[in-house]
């Protein structure tokens, strides 16, 4: 894709490459490898969780509608 | 199947397994590219420095899912080049809300990225990409710096090849015009 004697893929070839420093590269390699070794959510995490935060919410919701219908509509 | 790409295959099964060593040898082989990639698109170093960070550490969480043939390149350059424009929105969203506050933080007019190279040459091209348009300055780094063909990097932006070809070749044409008016 590049033509070495094209003036610009040459100016374009002279580009550095940076890395992070030394710090940062440590600090990120271990927040990986905790990642890597962390254990995959279990059913309670995944399912059972959200389901249950659902279910309460959608069945507050529908007791403070039944409410307000209740005290709105004669 | 390219040498890389058996490579890749084998570091992704072991990253599956949950091995340090194939997450090590795919960051050190690949940090450094993916980082001078974020810090040309953003211009900013600590930018770079986050989401370079965030891109190898959801490698390291999507490593039990990852398809037995994923090749680790494009993956990770799609990866950060989502959360660079993910980051890029949001951060446009702020802008905007701070404009209507009456206070838009200063634009710089230098970045430190021109004084980390080291000919003049590279510092003028790099103050060139910056004044191109982002998805202009993207298929140039892709293509032309990353070595992607481009159809590669049209699967790794989401876009059909003709229009990644289209977006090249203008990128290095308003990129040209600009290096030979700094040069005039």
């Amino acid at each position: 894709m590049t033509d070495p004697t094209d003036p610009l893929d040459e100016a374009l070839a002279e580009l550095d490459t940076h890395d992070v420093d030394h710090w940062r590269r440590e600090h990120v390699r271990l927040r990986a490898h905790a990642a890597l070794e962390a254990k995959p959510p279990g059913l309670y995490t995944r399912w059972l969780e959200p389901l249950l935060t659902f279910g309460i919410c959608a069945a507050h919701l529908a007791w403070a509608i039944i409410r307000a219908a209740g005290i709105l509509v004669p | 199947m390219s040498a890389d790409d058996s490579d890749d295959a084998e570091l992704v099964l072991a990253l599956g397994r949950g091995e340090r060593a194939a997450f090590d040898a795919i960051y050190d082989r690949h940090r450094a590219r993916v980082f001078s990639f974020l810090l040309r698109m953003g211009g900013d170093h600590a930018l770079a420095e986050d989401l370079m960070q965030e891109t190898f550490v959801r490698l390291a969480t999507k490593s039990r899912s990852l398809a037995p043939d994923t090749r680790l390149r494009p993956w990770l350059f799609t990866v950060a080049r989502n959360l660079f424009f993910d980051r890029r929105r949001r951060s446009a969203l702020g802008r905007a809300r701070l404009k209507t506050l009456g206070a838009e933080p200063p634009s710089r007019s230098t970045t430190p990225l021109e004084a980390m190279e080291t000919s003049e040459r590279a510092k003028a091209v790099t103050r060139a990409l910056q004044t191109l348009k982002a998805d202009q300055r993207e298929a140039i780094l892709l293509c032309t710096v990353e070595g992607f063909s481009p159809a590669e990097a049209a699967g790794l932006v989401g876009v059909a090849p003709a229009a990644m070809r289209q977006r090249l070749a203008r990128a290095r044409r308003t990129l040209r015009e600009l290096l030979e008016r700094t040069t005039a």
